[in-house]
């Protein structure tokens, strides 16, 4: 019926995917989070979108050139309502008009109405379409945890690597020449405190530990070779904690900024512009399932032909510098 | 130990006992102080070796700094940076947005940094913020931990339960870059005018402290009221560890207190404190901070910092070098809670500011100096044998103009009335000055031991004929007659009391025609403020060395 594939999303800046005012209102904005562990997801709805903008700017950008190529003229790129026979139109909705009176019409690749579903018309519910490729919200794999006196450490959880387990399993093969399906349950549950081979941890009076916000954490399994773990290759120096811990430790590793709005013509705090923001940090790794219908005629290629990896904009801020990651797809 | 006891510092209770590095514990030796552990456990777990990169696809540009720059975090009880990706410090996108922001047309606000469109909807800008960081691993220091040293109190009024010292964090001289991206290709004309709007937003200062010179580079275009080109030498600030630093802060404070003084001299006591913070900023009471409208930034490429070597003395001295002194109009607009009501400032407004900046700097020029010891003259430069001979600490400083427009800043004196003419027309421009006027406030109540009341302070002077014709200097450290001396008593001031004289050799130039003239000659000027209060034998110590002044020797009373 489907067929499987995942990617694996590196944060290149904070992310911040969440509700400005929802389950928490006010001047609190937090992310979404995963209601067993309290971590950080990407609900899938969210990457779908993503997806669906990234590829009609493609088709945009199609569309403009063909129809200059047909010397239409089409008004300044600047514009994003142009004028229709009743009431403005979109610039793409203008371009898609001029095309579907010309009887030109863009690959199927570029489409995506064809991928992601169609959307409703406001006045016919029953427009929609079923989508060709289908998102599963993304979840954490490794969390980088920046702490004053001690390296920085990426924590994870056997639930989280079990999640990572059951979409990459049949994809990544160990150095054993096994899948990395077939480690047990009970082996990644015996992952818990022990370290990557990579982690120089700290030496309080001769034992190995970690200071997290709960207090320390002693490296009692000592050092594995976590590297089949590390879906982009490096082993980074990280440590395996318990699944009731990770929401705690989560919460230190996040990027918080209280901020205070100014006001506009003067440099003083605008009254009542204090809100908090938080975001995922820097250089985590999360992944996500992407399942593609077997009757799709064509290969879903959505950063280009032959391109599995892309940088990508996720989340909101981003004017200020917030969601900029590294898209990888496997298994496609 | 504990556990708890290696608990790093920003995750301890800010408790007595644990974690509060703000505090500088007098009992503590410098570089013991626990902002220094702090500063290390960063430095400890920074990634140093690699600087954050930006995407390819974002433009970045470099800019220095000239002194020290904060954005404070507002966590762990102390100004700090803000830590971004692998601890390094960062200047965040959102602060950048906010400060190039303000720095828009409404037009290039729109569409960079997006807000309502005629549509009333709002769409977002085409840029992007990415922040700052710095250039390389430099600033992870000890240099870091930096001092806030408030004392304005003290300063004016001699009141040393008004000083006090906390310790904030902040990057020394840092080089940062910054980066922006934009949603859409842009031609390179476009990018041009976009680095120039940050460029102007950086000529603001970003950060905090703007005021007092933190958060500046070299350039500040429109944002320059005054530049001053000075030259100075004297005495350097401490760090808390001991190493030298030139603080270009001190600028601020002296220019700040000379305002109040003057202020003092002229109006009620309340209106010179609403008055000089709407001049020069106040923190906020019930009714929120004032911005101030003037601040400073100092650049000075050829610092040099030494040491002086007497005897047990060892201390810091600097020389500027030729540098840059740059009175800023960071504000456009009048307080509130100043004037009751808020206000643009008019072009009239602008004009009248920077005629009163020009007087302060000049007042501040010929009466005393910047920085450190300024109410004293240069000792290794007027008096090197009480250096060379004795095992003496290094003492006072002295300040001459340089560069272009110096002649703005030029009391000329042919003959010493031409201070008293100077004194007088300060006073009046100053009790005349149209904003200050507005506010209606009441007679000095000459409470403030600094006040410049006619009754409260006296100026002496004379002309000296080269550097080595200071008289007064050696009245400071001897008798000035017989065995009359005031060394040592409360109108020199000692340590933990502030003295009741300003020693000031001043470069005399003269009109020649047009022209102003470099003589190589003095004035050298005594600002007095009598004691009014304390021992009687205090007060007559002052009277006679006032009497002594009038009679004997050749100084003559000028205002």
């Amino acid at each position: 019926m489907y067929r499987k594939g995942y990617g694996i999303i590196e944060t290149l800046a904070p992310l911040h995917v969440g509700a400005t005012a929802g389950e928490e209102s006010g001047n609190l904005n937090p992310i979404f989070r995963d209601s067993f562990l309290r971590t950080g997801i990407i609900p899938g709805s969210s990457l779908r979108g993503r997806f669906r903008s990234q590829m009609r700017l493609q088709r945009q950008i199609w569309l403009e050139k063909a129809l200059k190529e047909r010397k239409i003229d089409t008004p300044d790129s600047r514009e994003i309502k142009v004028e229709g026979e009743k009431e403005p139109l979109t610039r793409l909705h203008w371009l898609q008009k001029q095309a579907t009176e010309l009887k030109i019409e863009p690959d199927l690749e570029i489409d995506e109405n064809f991928w992601y579903g169609k959307t409703a018309a406001t006045d016919a519910s029953d427009t929609t379409s079923e989508a060709m490729v289908k998102f599963e919200y993304a979840s954490l794999l490794w969390l980088p945890v920046f702490c004053p006196g001690q390296p920085i450490v990426w924590v994870s959880s056997p639930k989280l690597l079990k999640r990572y387990q059951r979409l990459a399993g049949e994809s990544v093969t160990l150095k054993d020449g096994k899948k990395l399906k077939e480690i047990s349950g009970s082996q990644i549950d015996r992952l818990v405190y022990s370290g990557s081979q990579t982690l120089k941890a700290l030496n309080v009076e001769g034992k190995k530990k970690l200071f997290f916000n709960f207090g320390f954490l002693e490296l009692a399994k000592g050092m594995t070779d976590l590297s089949a773990w590390f879906p982009l290759g490096e082993e980074l120096p990280a440590v395996v904690v318990a699944d009731d811990e990770i929401g705690a430790i989560h919460d230190m590793a996040l990027y918080r900024q209280s901020r205070v709005r100014l006001k506009d013509d003067e440099k003083r705090v605008d009254g009542g512009g204090f809100f908090n923001t938080e975001a995922l940090p820097e250089g985590t790794i999360m992944v996500f399932p992407v399942a593609i219908r077997q009757k799709a005629p064509q290969h879903w290629q959505p950063f280009g032909k032959g391109k599995q990896i892309s940088e990508i904009y996720l989340g909101g801020l981003e004017s200020i510098g917030f969601g900029n990651c590294e898209i990888t797809l496997k298994g496609m | 130990m504990a556990d708890s006891d290696y608990i790093p510092l920003m995750f301890q209770a800010q408790i007595e006992g644990r974690s509060q590095i703000h505090r500088l514990d007098p009992g503590v030796a410098g570089h013991q102080q626990q902002a220094y552990d702090w500063a290390q456990q960063w430095q400890d777990g920074c990634d140093a070796k690699n600087m954050p990169k930006f995407s390819p696809n974002c433009q970045t540009k470099d800019y220095n700094f000239t002194w020290r720059m904060v954005t404070n975090s507002g966590q762990d009880g102390v100004i700090r940076p803000v830590i971004g990706e692998r601890g390094w410090a960062y200047y965040p996108g959102s602060s950048m947005k906010g400060a190039f922001a303000r720095c828009c047309t409404l037009e290039q606000k729109l569409l960079y940094c997006g807000g309502v469109g005629d549509d009333g909807e709002i769409h977002p800008g085409i840029l992007r913020f990415h922040g700052g960081y710095p250039k390389n691993d430099d600033w992870l220091d000890d240099s870091l931990v930096d001092l806030i040293h408030p004392q304005e109190g003290w300063q004016l009024n001699g009141n040393a339960a008004s000083r006090r010292t906390v310790i904030q964090l902040s990057l020394y001289q840092p080089k940062l870059t910054f980066g922006i991206s934009s949603l859409k290709p842009l031609s390179e004309d476009e990018w041009q005018q976009i680095w120039q709007i940050w460029e102007k937003a950086l000529g603001k200062g970003i950060g905090s402290r703007v005021s007092a010179g933190y958060g500046q580079i070299k350039t500040h275009g429109a944002t320059n009221l005054l530049i001053v080109g000075l030259q100075g030498t004297g005495l350097a600030s401490k760090r808390i560890d001991g190493v030298a630093e030139f603080r270009p802060n001190g600028f601020k404070a002296a220019l700040r207190g000379h305002t109040k003084r003057l202020l003092c001299g002229v109006t009620d006591d309340n209106t010179a404190e609403k008055f000089t913070n709407q001049l020069w900023g106040g923190v906020g009471g019930r009714n929120g901070a004032i911005a101030g409208l003037l601040g400073v930034a100092f650049s000075a490429p050829n610092l040099e910092l030494a040491m002086h070597r007497s005897g047990q003395y060892e201390m810091p001295i600097y020389d500027t070098g030729e540098a840059v002194l740059n009175i800023l109009l960071l504000n456009q607009k009048l307080s509130d809670q100043v004037f009751g009501r808020s206000r643009q400032l008019s072009e009239t407004d602008r004009k009248n500011l920077k005629i009163l900046a020009t007087q302060i700097v000049k007042f501040s020029m010929l009466m005393g100096g910047f920085g450190k010891s300024w109410r004293r003259i240069d000792h290794s430069i007027f008096f090197p044998d009480y250096l060379q001979a004795n095992q003496n600490p290094a003492i006072g400083c002295h300040w001459k103009f340089c560069g272009r427009n110096w002649d703005r800043y030029v009391v000329p004196v042919d003959r010493l009335a031409d201070i008293t003419a100077f004194l007088n027309g300060l006073q009046t421009k100053v009790a005349g000055f149209p904003l200050l006027q507005e506010l209606q406030g009441g007679n000095p109540q000459n409470t403030l031991q600094e006040a410049w009341c006619e009754d409260n302070v006296q100026v002496w002077g004379r002309i000296a004929e080269d550097k080595n014709d200071s008289l007064a200097v050696r009245w400071f450290h001897g008798n000035y007659q017989g065995q009359k001396s005031i060394k040592r008593s409360p109108l020199t001031g000692s340590m933990g009391q502030i003295g009741r004289i300003w020693h000031r050799m001043y470069p005399r130039y003269q009109k020649q025609g047009e022209e102003l003239k470099e003589t190589g000659a003095f004035v050298e000027l005594m600002t007095i403020f009598p004691n009014r209060l304390g021992r009687p034998e205090d007060i007559q110590k002052t009277a006679d060395f006032l009497k002594f002044l009038e009679y004997s020797a050749d100084f003559t009373h000028l205002w």
